[in-house]
């Protein structure tokens, strides 16, 4: 049997061989690293809010641009969260009226809702003054302030007109 | 007849494909990878509300990111700030000298805070950005369905 010899192929001499080899390790360390950390984090989303401040809107007087002063005008519908020490919801005052409920803080942001949606159907609001405990839990406060920020006032439009501040008396 | 492999036997895999794809990888790896991570704090668990709207891309103006953890501490860019008030008179002032004159630009305060975060702390902040002119505020949240991790 005749042996196939295999030459090596005579290198040009300008030509160059890469190792790939080393190359190819050091891409595939990279690629481990940046697989390892790599975290996707969450989307998120946001509720916006223009809460100018009373002092010193008031403070400004008549020289204020109307059109850049946001000061909830007209009739306001007030919101009070008491929380108990743990932070829960207490309790939901809107205007005079308590909102009832007896299963837990889900039922109760359900009522709240069927509440505001009455109230501000059959009166003249134009904003919602939401006052909270100091003890209330933000989560809390943020499933409210979601509620009156998807209410709709009788013209149709929805509720923008929402200011934020402390409960008297905590 | 020789079983044994000859060095001229040796083959040679073409390895440009595959590092072709790997230099992808790594490519989108890079690209996804966020550069603003020190203004969001990875310790903060948001709020999840229901039905909040996606983060607006389109807004113009500046942005002061606030990050509130459960102990009622102010972090921002990684670093807490002790002095509140002091810190937020100071950006604001030098936010708004970064808007452009006669146009329609705001500053708006992100606040990103804890869900176990005391109303109290929350009313501390906002009425200090208050005080300091800054008055429109983005509430950040995660929507209802999402679950952060860590």
């Amino acid at each position: 049997m005749r042996k196939r010899r295999h030459r090596k192929r005579p290198r040009s001499p300008g030509e160059v061989e890469l190792n790939m080899a080393a190359m190819l390790d050091m891409a595939f360390q990279l690629l481990a690293f940046f697989i390892l950390t790599f975290r996707p984090s969450p989307i998120e989303s946001q509720i916006s809010l223009r809460m100018p401040d009373k002092a010193a809107t008031a403070s400004a007087g008549q020289q204020e641009d109307p059109s850049t002063t946001a000061e909830p005008a007209g009739l306001q519908l007030t919101i009070s969260v008491h929380a108990t020490p743990e932070g829960e919801i207490a309790g939901v005052e809107v205007g005079p009226q308590t909102v009832a409920a007896t299963q837990g803080p889900t039922e109760l942001i359900n009522n709240l809702r069927a509440t505001l949606k009455e109230f501000l159907t059959n009166a003249e609001f134009e904003g919602i003054a939401l006052q909270v405990a100091n003890d209330l839990n933000y989560e809390r406060m943020m499933q409210v302030l979601d509620v009156c920020s998807h209410q709709t006032l009788p013209n149709g439009e929805t509720m923008t007109n929402i200011s934020i501040s402390q409960l008297p008396g905590g | 007849m020789s079983g044994s492999v000859h060095a001229g036997d040796r083959a040679e895999p073409n390895l440009t494909p595959i590092l072709d794809m790997v230099f992808q990888l790594i490519t989108f790896f890079m690209l996804v990878i966020s550069f603003k991570a020190t203004d969001f704090d990875k310790a903060l668990v948001l709020p999840v509300v229901g039905s909040a709207a996606p983060a607006d891309a389109d807004a113009t103006g500046e942005y002061l990111i606030l990050n509130l953890r459960s102990g009622g501490k102010l972090f921002v860019q990684g670093k807490e700030e002790p002095n509140i008030e002091g810190f937020l008179n100071f950006e604001a002032q030098k936010l708004k000298k970064q808007l452009k004159p006669d146009s329609d630009q705001y500053v708006t305060v992100v606040i990103r805070a804890d869900r176990s975060l005391r109303c109290e702390f929350l009313m501390r902040v906002i009425n200090a950005c208050k005080r300091s002119g800054l008055d429109r505020f983005d509430f950040m949240v995660l929507r209802g369905g999402q679950q952060q991790s860590g």
